[in-house]
C-alpha cells in the first residue's frame, strides 16, 4: 500500500472515484484549479459521506492560466514528501499533473485502464499491481451531485435543476459512463415523416429536440465532454442536425435494430 | 547545446511542430511510437509533418499527377524550413530507455505530444537513467513551459504561422487575399456608425477618405464586412496573423486543377484565358457505354491537368486558376495565441440571421479545424451573443477584444425567430416550391456530382455551397429528385444518415475508400515512410 497518492481533477467523474474506490492507500490528495472547483466541492461531499475512513485532502492549485504558478506549488509540495507517494496520471490537464511527477522523488505512476476497468500501480517497469475497481452508476452520478429520481429512471436530479426524459448507464467494464435521449421524431413514431410534416409540428420539432440538445451540453458541463459518452437516438431535423455540438452522437440504433430483426 | 527530444502526435502533428519550432537545440530526435499500427490517416499525418519540416506543402503529393508545375506554385505558400540536418527520427513499439539514446543532462524532453501514458513512461524513462533533462510543454497560451522550474518563454517571434498552422491541422494550402492591419482597424473603431434600417453602418464616405480607397465603399454589397471584420480583429493583443478571403487548395495538383475548373466554368469573363477544349462541362456521348463515357471524362480531366501542367499561361490565367483552385473559401480567418485557436469567420451583411446560415460556417470550421477552429459569425445587427453555440457578434463589436470572452460567460442566446417580424408573412414570403431543375441546372448538377466523385465532399455544408457558387438556387427537396432521377444514370446511391460526411454518396463504379479510422495494416511500411522522409530531406538539402 502506499503511503499517500496525489491527483488533479479533472473533468471527467470516472478517475477520480475509481481511485479512491482502489483503497491503495487511505490518504488521497485531490488538487483541483479554480475552473474545477464546482465538480471539486460535489467529490468531497461524496467522500465525507460515503467513504469516511478515507483521508481525503483537497487542495486549490493556482488557475490553470498560471501554469508557471502551478509548477512551483507542486515542486515546493513535493520537495516536503520523503513518503512513498504515488502520482494518479488519469486524470486533470498534462500541465498540473506532471509537475508532480517530475518532482516526485520515487516516480509511482497510478493509471486507470479499462476493460476491465481496473488500477495499475506502477512502481518500476517490471513491477506492477493491479486493482480490479468495482463502481456502480449511482456512486458516480452521485459524485458529481446528481441522483436518478422518477419511476421510469430517466429523471435526474441535481438541487434544484431536474432533466427528464434522459437514460443513463454505466457499462462497469469499459469505464464508460452514456447519457442517452431520444429525438422527438423518433419518441413520436415519426421519423418517416420528417420531410413530410405541417409547419407548425416542424417548428415544435425543433424546439423540443434543442432542449433535449442543451440537457446534454448540461450533463457536459458535470461530467465533461470526454468523461461520458451523450447520444440523441433518432433523426433530428436541420438545422439541430447540423449543428449538433461534436461531443453529442446522433444514430438511429434503434431503426438499426428493427431492420435486423 | 542541448538536444530536444519529443514525441510524434499522431492524431494532430501541430503540437510537435510548435515544439519543434519554439525550442532552441542542436538536435532534435522526433520519438515515433507503434507505428506498425498506424492508420492512413496517422501516415498521412507523420507525410505532413515532414513536409512541414522541409518548408513546403509542395512535397507532401506522392502521385505524379498530383505534382505541382512551377508555373502555377505559389512561394508564398512555403514557409522557413527546419535545420533538417539536425533532425532525427526514433522508432519503437512503445517508450522505453532505447528511444533516448544519447540523451544527457540539461537536455530538452518537450511531453507536449503524446497521450498521457506515454507521457508518464518518457518522464520515468529519463528518470530511471538518473538524467537531469528539462522537461518543457508548450501551453495553450503560445508559451514554452519549463516543468522543472515553472519558468514560461514567450513564443510570439517563433511559433507558427497561420500558413502553416492551417497545413498541420487542416491538410490544406492557404492563399490569403488581404492581411489585416491594426491601424485600418483603428479607423473603423473610430468610423462614424450609422443606424440605417435597424442595421449598423459605417459612414462609407468617411471610412473610404480615411483608409485611402479610391473606390468608396459600396454598403450594398458585403466585402465591407469582410475587411471591417479583419482589420478590427487584428487590434486584437492575442491575433497575430488575420486575413480577408482565405481560401483553402487541397495539396494534389489534381484536386486543385478539378476545383478550378468547375469554378471557371461558373465565371464567364474567366473562360477566354483558357484552352476553349476545356472551357465546357463535361457531356457524356450516348453513343458510348457508361464504362468508355467513365474513361473518355477521365482522359478529358487528365489532359485538363496536362494542359494547365505544360502551357505556357498568360499571367492573367494563372491568377484565374489560383483563385479558382480551392475547395473551401472562408469570408477571414485569425489565428488567436491566447486560444491557440483558428478562428474562422462568415459574415452577413444583414439585420438577422438563421440558424442554417450559422450552421454553415460551424460545420466547416469544425471540419477543416476538427480540434483548433472557432468559429465566428459578424453581421451588421445591433447585438452579440450564441446561436446554437456559435458566437455571433455584431460588426462592431470587435471592437472588444474581449467580446468572445464576455459572450461566453453571459451565455446570452440570439434568437431572430422571436418579435420583429411577422411570422405570417415571413412564412408566406419564404415558402418555396419543391425544386424542378431545367437543363441548365442538371448540367450543374451532374457536373457538381462528377466533381464530388473525384474529391469527395459532404452534402451539407459543402455541395451546397458548390451549388450556391454555381447559382443554382432553391434546393428544396434535391435529395428526392437526386435519387430519382440521377441516381440510376450516374450511378450512385444516397445514404441519408451521412449527410455531413463525404460518405453521404457512394458510387457504383468506385472502389469504396478505406476507412481512416481502421488500422492500415497492408499500408504503408514505416521504415519505407522514413526512408522517404530521408530522400526528401537529402533532396531539400542538395
Amino acid at each position: 500500500m502506499l503511503d499517500s497518492v496525489i491527483t488533479t481533477m479533472g473533468d471527467s467523474a470516472v478517475p477520480s472515484l475509481s481511485l479512491l474506490a482502489s483503497k491503495i492507500s487511505t490518504r488521497f490528495t485531490f488538487f483541483y484549479t479554480i475552473e474545477n472547483q464546482k465538480n471539486a466541492e460535489s467529490f468531497k461531499t461524496f467522500c465525507e459521506i460515503h467513504s469516511p475512513e478515507t483521508n481525503a485532502e483537497f487542495l486549490e492549485l493556482p488557475s490553470i492560466s498560471m501554469p508557471g504558478e502551478i509548477v512551483k506549488y507542486a515542486k515546493e509540495y513535493m520537495s516536503g514528501k520523503d513518503e512513498r507517494v504515488g502520482v494518479f496520471l488519469t486524470s486533470g490537464a498534462k500541465q498540473t499533473i506532471f509537475p508532480f511527477l517530475i518532482n516526485s522523488k520515487t516516480s509511482t505512476t497510478v493509471s486507470l485502464v479499462h476493460s476491465p476497468l481496473r488500477i495499475l500501480v506502477e512502481k518500476s517497469p517490471n513491477l506492477t499491481e493491479s486493482v480490479p475497481i468495482v463502481l456502480s452508476l449511482e456512486e458516480l452520478l452521485s459524485s458529481r451531485g446528481w441522483v436518478i429520481t422518477g419511476e421510469n429512471g430517466t429523471t435526474l436530479k441535481n438541487g434544484d435543476l431536474v432533466i427528464s426524459d434522459v437514460a443513463v448507464s454505466f457499462d462497469a467494464i469499459k469505464g464508460l459512463l452514456s447519457f442517452t435521449s431520444e429525438s422527438h421524431l423518433l419518441k413520436t413514431g415519426k421519423e418517416n415523416e420528417i420531410h413530410s410534416l405541417p409547419k407548425k409540428e416542424k417548428a415544435r420539432t425543433k424546439e423540443i429536440d434543442q432542449a433535449t440538445i442543451s440537457n446534454l451540453v448540461l450533463l457536459s458541463e458535470y461530467f465533461g465532454r470526454n468523461g461520458a459518452s451523450y447520444v440523441i437516438n433518432g433523426v433530428l431535423r436541420s438545422p439541430n442536425r447540423s449543428v449538433l455540438p461534436t461531443f453529442i452522437k446522433n444514430g438511429s440504433v434503434n431503426m438499426a435494430s428493427q431492420e435486423e430483426e | 547545446m542541448p538536444a530536444l527530444f519529443t514525441l510524434f502526435n499522431r492524431n494532430d502533428p501541430t503540437p510537435t511542430a510548435r515544439s519543434l519550432r519554439n525550442v532552441n537545440y542542436d538536435s532534435a530526435n522526433i520519438i515515433i511510437i507503434d507505428a506498425e499500427r498506424f492508420s492512413q490517416k496517422h501516415t498521412d499525418n507523420l507525410r505532413r509533418l515532414v513536409s512541414w519540416i522541409t518548408g513546403s506543402a509542395r512535397n507532401f503529393p506522392e502521385a505524379d499527377k498530383d505534382q505541382w508545375p512551377d508555373s502555377l506554385w505559389q512561394n508564398e505558400w512555403d514557409w522557413t524550413p527546419l535545420p533538417f540536418d539536425k533532425l532525427s527520427f526514433v522508432q519503437g513499439a512503445e517508450i522505453d530507455e532505447n528511444l533516448l539514446k544519447g540523451l544527457k543532462n540539461g537536455d530538452y524532453i518537450d511531453i507536449t505530444s503524446g497521450s498521457k501514458a506515454q507521457t508518464g513512461a518518457l518522464i520515468k524513462a529519463v528518470k530511471s537513467q538518473g538524467i537531469d533533462a528539462k522537461f518543457l510543454l508548450q501551453t495553450r497560451l503560445g508559451e514554452t513551459l519549463n516543468l522543472s522550474t515553472g519558468e514560461l518563454t514567450s513564443n510570439a517571434s517563433s511559433d507558427l504561422t497561420l500558413r502553416e498552422s492551417i497545413w498541420l491541422s487542416g491538410g490544406y494550402l492557404a492563399s490569403f487575399g488581404v492581411q489585416g492591419e491594426r491601424a485600418k482597424g483603428e479607423i473603423w473603431i473610430d468610423s462614424k456608425k450609422l443606424q440605417i434600417h435597424g442595421k449598423t453602418l459605417p459612414d462609407a464616405k468617411q471610412v473610404s477618405t480615411e483608409l485611402g480607397l479610391r473606390r468608396p465603399i459600396n454598403l450594398n454589397q458585403g466585402f465591407w464586412l469582410e475587411h471591417a471584420s479583419t482589420h478590427l480583429l487584428a487590434t486584437w493583443p492575442s491575433i497575430t496573423e488575420a486575413f480577408v478571403g482565405v481560401r483553402l487548395i487541397r495539396p494534389g495538383f489534381s484536386s486543385a486543377s478539378g476545383a478550378a475548373h468547375y469554378t471557371i466554368l461558373l465565371q464567364p469573363w474567366m473562360k477566354s484565358a483558357f484552352d476553349s477544349r476545356f472551357m465546357k462541362w463535361w457531356k457524356d456521348n450516348e453513343q458510348l457505354s457508361g464504362e468508355e463515357n467513365h474513361e473518355a471524362r477521365g482522359i478529358f480531366y487528365d489532359d485538363w491537368v496536362d494542359y494547365l501542367r505544360h502551357e505556357d499561361l498568360s499571367e492573367k490565367a494563372k491568377r484565374f486558376f489560383i483563385n479558382s483552385a480551392h475547395s473551401i473559401e472562408f469570408d477571414f480567418i485569425a489565428k488567436d495565441s491566447r486560444s491557440m485557436s483558428v478562428i474562422t469567420g462568415e459574415c452577413k451583411n444583414k439585420l438577422k440571421l438563421s440558424k442554417g446560415e450559422v450552421g454553415r460556417i460551424h460545420s466547416l470550421s469544425k471540419m477543416v479545424f476538427p480540434t483548433s477552429g472557432l468559429p465566428l459569425m459578424v453581421y451588421s445587427g445591433g447585438e452579440s451573443g450564441l446561436i446554437n453555440g456559435v458566437h455571433t457578434i455584431s460588426w462592431t463589436g470587435l471592437e472588444d477584444s474581449d467580446i468572445l470572452e464576455k459572450v461566453t460567460q453571459n451565455g446570452s442566446i440570439l434568437d431572430f425567430t422571436k418579435g420583429g417580424q411577422d411570422p405570417g408573412k415571413e412564412r408566406t414570403q419564404e415558402r418555396k416550391e419543391k425544386v424542378k431543375p431545367n437543363e441548365e441546372q442538371q448540367k450543374v448538377l451532374r457536373e457538381t456530382l462528377l466533381l464530388l466523385k473525384s474529391e469527395p465532399r459532404s452534402y451539407t455544408p459543402q455541395f451546397m455551397i458548390l451549388l450556391r457558387k454555381a447559382k443554382f438556387g432553391n434546393t428544396k427537396g434535391l435529395l428526392n429528385w437526386l435519387e430519382k432521377n440521377l441516381a440510376d444514370e450516374m450511378g450512385f446511391t444516397v445514404n441519408r444518415k451521412s449527410l455531413e460526411t463525404p460518405q453521404w454518396i457512394s458510387w457504383n463504379d468506385t472502389i469504396p475508400s478505406a476507412n481512416n479510422d481502421e488500422t492500415n495494416s497492408n499500408g504503408k511500411d514505416i521504415m519505407e515512410l522514413l526512408q522517404r522522409i530521408v530522400e526528401l530531406l537529402e533532396k531539400r538539402d542538395s
